[in-house]
């Protein structure tokens, strides 16, 4: 199917419409990748350096939600939840508790990836447990987190989309909102595109932004012991 | 005056039994230098002093108290331990990994840490590598930094697990020269090592293990020379000619 | 009496008449209405806006009852609209939605404000011309999935064998549909009979005949809100028989 120039005059015709679903898109990535940072990075700590009972329950949990449809998530929130919220924060918080299950397993894996020696240097010279957590192992795996959490953002961002169940008017739920009609049907394959070049813009950004942060950060000499 | 006390000491790892019954004293100012087969337990003994590891059964005790009786951190603000794979905190430099603990651990305030850990420094020769990562440094260089951390913290004794082991040769002299000057000072010292050298010189006794019981016991010619078992001289022959007597 | 007190008596006695008045009922309910974009002409995005047959006829309906008032429209997915209604997100559905025991038994509909059927439509270019339902038989079709065309698929003719479920594909939109059939992937597809009408003026495509399924929309509402649905269909009655019906009809169908 050949690319019409009526379509583009389409999809610019409605740049304040697909603006506000650009906004959405990105708005609900960024909070639910940084919710998902707050409660996944501590349930990395706990799942490597936890025992018992606190332990054993960020497991399930993590696996209770990891193995449940994003979409099921995120219909439980908005409809059953006992408290009425709106689409935009019932989609943050079920977007950003699932990414929270994914970045547990990112931050456990960077955590177990530093040596065990770290943490004996740490408790040998007196340090708390939880100071030698953070001011030693935890600095050392964030670095190391940084390509699976390039990922993630990814992942979520594509995963934005499926608040169209909640009505959430998101960027692709307003695409296809405006080729279901009359005037944008035969438009269809240009809306696509228009989409997926702004999801990779926003994907390309991302990953580059969080490689200068890498860089920034990065230990002078590398992973030494 | 005995300043740590080993008391018939078991610790088992799982079945195996790594520890059978080790009972004995190291003076205040002693330097101990523990040898023996891999296998012999001789790390595990280290590891257990400072709680690293737990003790299945028997007592382990420090300056009179039991190191059960004790704050876990606080007993391991007394003993200092220095690694065989040097464990320097990859993401802080030099003067960082020092000044680590003397803020977190002893409180220290920023101006306090950094003074101290520069003098430390300099007591094994690295002042000028103060900004460095650990990555940028050889491995005598780190080693002798995990010596300044474990320093830091003014430790009663120290206990060193084969801290020359993971060197290159011409790297292991300018490790063992801060050793033999920290002896000199009068710190009481536990080593495990290989290093034949450093025991012949420095050592004020040795201790022959072997399958996690104490062989033999005593100063550094004696098990040298004449050994009271079979198994020890053997074994010292054996190290001699891998390491070498000279004194390095 | 003098003609002050008499002046004052006659003011106070009109002012508490008209304040009765206004107070009449106890003031208004505010009723939020939900609906699915994406089902031209009946509710779709015209830019930023939202409109349709279904938008009209809702806001002609509740024009003529007291008491109630509509707020502004909450959009979802076709699938969540019933949820959404029963959770008290919304209050009424206006969404093209077919009466049919299955929904009746979760939510209670007014009374039928459009008839629909299905219509079969096909390339215009193509050889194939069926005529009835079971001339689909081994042919590849499609409909929008959760839609009465996918079911009338499933029902008529995947049920009792004429078709293979192979054959058949579940799309997530008609657009999506009609894009296949206009590639040649798809030979038929069962499609509501305003929406087929709409492709059909517009695409190469053709109504090859009408499945009658006599289905009927109606306005969804909660079980429990037998007030508001009475008061819609007094008002849809009255929408009937003032001429405005037929006016919304003319302008959202007349081709």
């Amino acid at each position: 199917m050949l690319l019409q120039s009526g379509a583009w005059e389409y999809i610019a015709a409605n740049w304040v419409y697909l603006g506000w679903g650009l906004v959405f898109t990105v708005c609900l990535t960024a909070v639910s990748v940084v919710l998902g940072f707050l409660l996944g990075l501590p349930a990395g700590i706990i799942e490597t350096y936890g025992s018992g009972y606190s332990r054993g329950l960020v497991e399930r949990a993590g696996v209770l939600v990891r193995g449940t449809p994003i979409v099921i998530i995120l219909v439980a929130f908005y409809f059953l939840f006992p408290l009425t919220i709106a689409a935009f924060w019932a989609a943050a918080l079920g977007l950003g508790i699932r990414s929270a299950a994914y970045q547990s397993q990112i931050f456990r894996g960077a955590l177990q990836s530093v040596g065990d020696g770290q943490m004996e240097a740490a408790r040998s010279v007196g340090m708390s447990k939880l100071d030698a957590i953070r001011r030693v192992t935890v600095p050392q795996a964030l670095r190391r987190s940084i390509p699976g959490f390039q990922n993630e953002f990814t992942i979520v961002l594509k995963d934005t989309s499926v608040a169209y169940a909640i009505g959430l008017g998101e960027l692709l739920t307003r695409g296809t909102n405006l080729y279901l009609t009359e005037q944008g049907n035969t438009a269809v394959l240009e809306i696509f595109l228009a989409i997926s070049a702004v999801y990779f813009v926003l994907t390309m950004t991302t990953n580059l932004s969080l490689d200068a942060l890498g860089r920034r950060f990065a230990i002078p000499g590398g992973e030494g012991r | 005056m005995t300043l740590l006390e080993f008391a018939d000491v078991h610790q088992s790892y799982g079945e195996e039994e790594v520890l059978d019954g080790i009972s004995f004293g190291v003076d205040r100012g002693a330097v101990e230098v523990i040898i023996g087969p891999s296998g012999s337990g001789k790390s595990t003994l280290l590891r257990c002093v400072n709680r690293l590891t737990d003790i299945d059964s028997g007592d382990i005790r420090l300056d009179g108290t039991s190191i059960y009786a004790r704050d876990e951190n606080e007993l391991r603000q007394q003993v200092g331990m220095v690694f065989q794979d040097f464990n320097l905190f990859a993401h802080l430099t030099a003067l960082e990994n020092v000044t680590l603990g003397l803020r977190r651990v002893r409180g220290f305030s920023k101006e306090e840490a950094v003074a101290d850990a520069h003098d430390h420094l300099e007591r094994v020769g690295l002042l000028e590598q103060a900004e460095s990562y650990p990555a940028e440094l050889s491995g005598g260089q780190k080693q002798r930094v995990g010596i300044a951390r474990a320093l830091a913290m003014d430790p009663e004794i120290m206990l060193f697990d084969e801290p020359t082991s993971a060197l290159d040769p011409e790297l292991v002299g300018e490790v063992v020269s801060v050793m033999r000057d920290l002896a000199e000072e009068g710190m009481t010292m536990l080593v495990v090592t290989h290093e034949m050298g450093f025991a012949r010189s420095t050592a004020s006794r040795l201790t022959f293990l072997d399958d996690g019981r104490l062989v033999e016991q005593g100063p550094p010619e004696q098990l040298f020379e004449r050994p009271e078992h079979e198994r020890t001289g053997t074994f010292l022959r054996r190290l001699t000619e891998l390491h070498g007597g000279i004194d390095r | 009496m003098d003609r002050r007190a008499y002046l004052a008596t006659v003011g106070t006695t009109a002012t508490v008449a008209l304040a009765g008045c206004s107070n009449n009922g106890g003031g208004t309910e505010t009723i939020t209405p939900g609906t699915a974009p994406g089902f031209q002409p009946f509710e779709f995005q015209d830019g930023s806006e939202l409109v349709g047959f279904d938008i009209d006829l809702t806001a002609a309906v509740f024009e003529e009852m007291d008491g109630y008032e509509l707020a502004d429209w909450e959009t979802f997915e076709f699938g969540s609209l019933i949820q959404a209604l029963t959770s008290d997100r919304i209050d009424f559905i206006a969404a093209a939605m077919t009466i049919n025991d299955g929904r009746d038994e979760t939510i209670d509909f007014s009374d039928p404000y459009y008839s629909a059927n299905q219509s079969i439509i096909v390339r215009a270019d193509g050889s194939f011309s069926p005529s009835e339902l079971g001339d689909l038989s081994g042919r590849p079709v499609g409909a929008q999935s959760g839609t009465t065309g996918e079911e009338t698929i499933q029902d008529e003719l995947i049920a009792n064998g004429e078709l293979e479920e192979s054959n058949y594909t579940s799309y997530d939109n008609y657009v999506l549909a009609v894009e296949d059939l206009e590639n040649g992937n798809i030979d038929a597809i069962v499609i509501d009979e305003p929406v087929g009408d709409t492709f059909a003026n517009q695409r190469p495509v053709e109504v090859a005949f009408i499945y009658e399924t006599n289905e009927q929309y109606g306005f969804g509402m909660r079980t429990d809100d037998d007030d508001l649905t009475t008061a819609v269909n007094e008002g849809l009655q009255t929408v009937r028989d003032d001429g405005t019906y037929e006016d919304l009809t003319a302008e959202w169908f007349g081709s």
